[in-house]
């Protein structure tokens, strides 16, 4: 035994004779506050903004008769063989689903509606619009479709019936569900043919999420479950064969250790990343992949000392530790993958981002404001580069604004402010 | 049984709320107690931190970690409340402490008065990760997950709050001493 084991127990007993029980009417005076607050709503943290379950999207049939289907098979061959021609002359110069793009049109949601805002002038104006609750506007990767969410008409009989991700053109019209109203979706990301997009949403009766495909032309969605929760899913580039995710251990008796896997979409055949055993249930957080394809980041779970950032190359397995100093989390790829974002922390609870050069070529560079803790974690998140990488794009969740972080050290931009702001911007052919 | 209240508390459930808010009472005032050191303060971020719940349940990604996320919520009300008393009071300075010179022996014989004047003297963080390991029992772990810090900070802050504590009794002793025997303090 030593000295400091008998200090500790000291201390032990002191505290337990010191605890007090309940106040008297603590829970009634309680109760008297709750009743008038009304709850959030799941989604309404940025922090998880797309929950859902996952339940297949109902198909309707119906027979029709044989000369229906013969008149409507002309019709589609006769306005096919009008887009083959169209398109054969007409053949839009679309970017490359992966890589650095020039910059678009640039939408945030705020306050349930989806606005177009011009980063230089701040004029706005309406996309999407009305009494639903819309907001996450994100571009398929080729920049000619816009998907969001959207809060599912309150007439399922529970209080809460979940959202919609919803798909529409570019200028907001045409906006259509492509999933029915769901529960527990926490994050999508667009295949890079733009046919699908892969989704995280709730457990059929497990904590955490499985992996989900919902095709885009709204034909119905599939599980791909992997046997554990999963999280932090995106599109494994060049070909998006593949998707990589964190593979979460949330039961510890049923879970295998956390850690990185990839699953081939098509094959449902798993491929492990991460090459060094887990050191806790917080480790492999916040998983990105390189705009190549050829690396994954993640954070540790920080120990000892703080967060550190890691780099697994796929070509070779080997995990390496970014350089500098402790405490810095969840980077992104620049879109030329020559530079990470990341959440830095300043002691004792402040936040900021960083941009730091792979090569180490050139110090960090901080953007935006020191910010503290949102609802779940750093104020900062649903952020993303400009498809130019000259930017951050940022949700600022405790501040409720929408910002543009310029790399260069220019002013940051408050693009918008208001409850669930949340940036995206279109990509365009350079 | 306490998923299912959760999950129906998630949903709306203001009864089921009131069940998870009820034994929620009794583990949570005890550790915001020891943390404030004052009773109204106390019930203050008790009351913050429960309608934080409520408000906030339905966006709890995981039923299971109810708990953990409850006193998560309850430490951070804690430290608000803290650093709120702080902006309210006078700032009294507190010397530096010297390191602790007389061998332990402490254990047996330091009174309460002592123990609260040295632990009312650390930042509410560091009395948060005592009371959690030391009063709860929490595994270092979940300390560290509760107050949202790494493992390997969350060890070496306990310690330094502990060795902190040993150091402000030892120095409250020999001024004692002094004063016993004569000596100017």
């Amino acid at each position: 035994m030593t000295a400091h084991d008998g200090f500790d127990r000291t201390v032990t007993a002191w505290l337990r004779d010191e605890a007090v029980p309940t106040f008297p009417d603590q829970l009634d005076a309680l109760l008297v506050r709750t009743a008038t607050t009304p709850q959030r709503r799941w989604w309404s943290s940025p922090e998880r903004w797309l929950p859902m379950d996952t339940t297949l999207r109902p198909r309707l049939f119906y027979s029709p008769r044989a000369s229906q289907v013969l008149l409507v098979a002309a019709i589609i061959l006769a306005l096919l063989g009008a887009a083959l021609l169209y398109a054969g002359t007409h053949q839009p110069h679309l970017p490359a689903p992966f890589g650095p793009a020039r910059n678009g049109l640039l939408y945030t949601s705020v306050d349930g509606d989806i606005y177009a805002v011009d980063p230089v002038t701040l004029a706005k104006h309406l996309v999407v619009g009305g009494s639903t609750f819309d907001f996450g506007p994100t571009f398929s990767r080729d920049g000619t479709k816009l998907s969001f969410a959207r809060g599912a008409p309150s007439d399922c009989g529970k209080p809460d019936c979940g959202l919609m991700l919803m798909i529409a053109n570019i200028d907001g019209s045409d906006a259509r569900p492509i999933t029915p109203g769901l529960l527990m979706l926490d994050g999508s990301d667009w295949s890079p043919d733009g046919s699908q997009i892969a989704i995280d949403s709730a457990y059929p009766g497990r904590s955490g999420h499985v992996l989900m495909i919902v095709n885009t032309d709204g034909s119905g969605m599939r599980t791909l479950d992997v046997g554990r929760p999963i999280h932090e899913m995106s599109w494994l580039p060049p070909d998006g064969k593949e998707i990589v995710f964190r593979g979460e251990q949330l039961d510890l008796r049923r879970d295998p250790p956390v850690g990185i896997w990839a699953i081939n979409v098509a094959t449902g055949k798993l491929r492990k990343i991460s090459v060094r055993p887990a050191h806790s249930d917080n480790d492999y957080q916040c998983v990105a992949v390189s705009p190549d394809g050829t690396q994954v980041t993640y954070r540790d779970d920080g120990d000892p000392g703080g967060f550190q950032q890691h780099i697994i190359d796929l070509q070779t397995g080997d995990d390496s530790i970014l350089p500098g100093p402790k405490g810095q989390f969840c980077g992104g790829f620049s879109p030329d993958g020559t530079k990470l974002a990341l959440i830095r922390g300043i002691p004792p609870d402040k936040f900021q981002f960083s941009v730091v050069t792979l090569d180490g070529s050139r110090p960090a560079i901080g953007l935006g404001p020191l910010v503290g803790m949102g609802s779940d974690g750093p104020s900062m998140n649903n952020w993303s580069w400009t498809p130019d990488g000259t930017g951050i794009l940022a949700n600022y969740d405790a501040e409720n604004e929408a910002m543009l972080l310029p790399i260069d050290g220019s002013p940051p931009v408050v693009l918008i402010h208001g409850g669930m702001a949340l940036p995206g911007e279109q990509r365009l052919a350079p | 049984m306490q998923r299912d209240l959760v999950e129906r508390a998630q949903q709306g459930d203001h009864d089921a709320f009131a069940e998870l808010a009820g034994a929620a009472i009794s583990q949570l005032t005890p550790v915001a107690w020891l943390i404030l050191r004052d009773p109204e303060q106390a019930q203050d971020a008790v009351q913050n931190a429960l309608v934080r719940v409520w408000r906030d349940l339905p966006t709890l990604r995981d039923p299971d970690r109810f708990d953990a996320w409850t006193r998560r919520l309850l430490v951070r009300s804690c430290i608000d409340e803290a650093r709120r008393l702080r902006r309210h009071r006078f700032d009294v300075r507190i010397d530096a402490i010297a390191p602790p010179t007389v061998p332990d022996g402490a254990g047996a014989i330091v009174d309460r008065d002592e123990l609260e004047r040295a632990f009312a003297k650390l930042e509410p963080e560091a009395r948060a990760l005592i009371v959690l390991h030391h009063y709860l029992d929490l595994p270092l772990p979940d300390v560290a997950a509760t107050i949202g810090i790494p493992l390997g900070t969350a060890k070496s802050r306990l310690h330094r709050g502990l060795r902190e504590m040993h150091a402000a009794i030892d120095a409250d002793a020999r001024v004692r001493a002094d004063l016993t025997e004569g000596r100017p303090a």
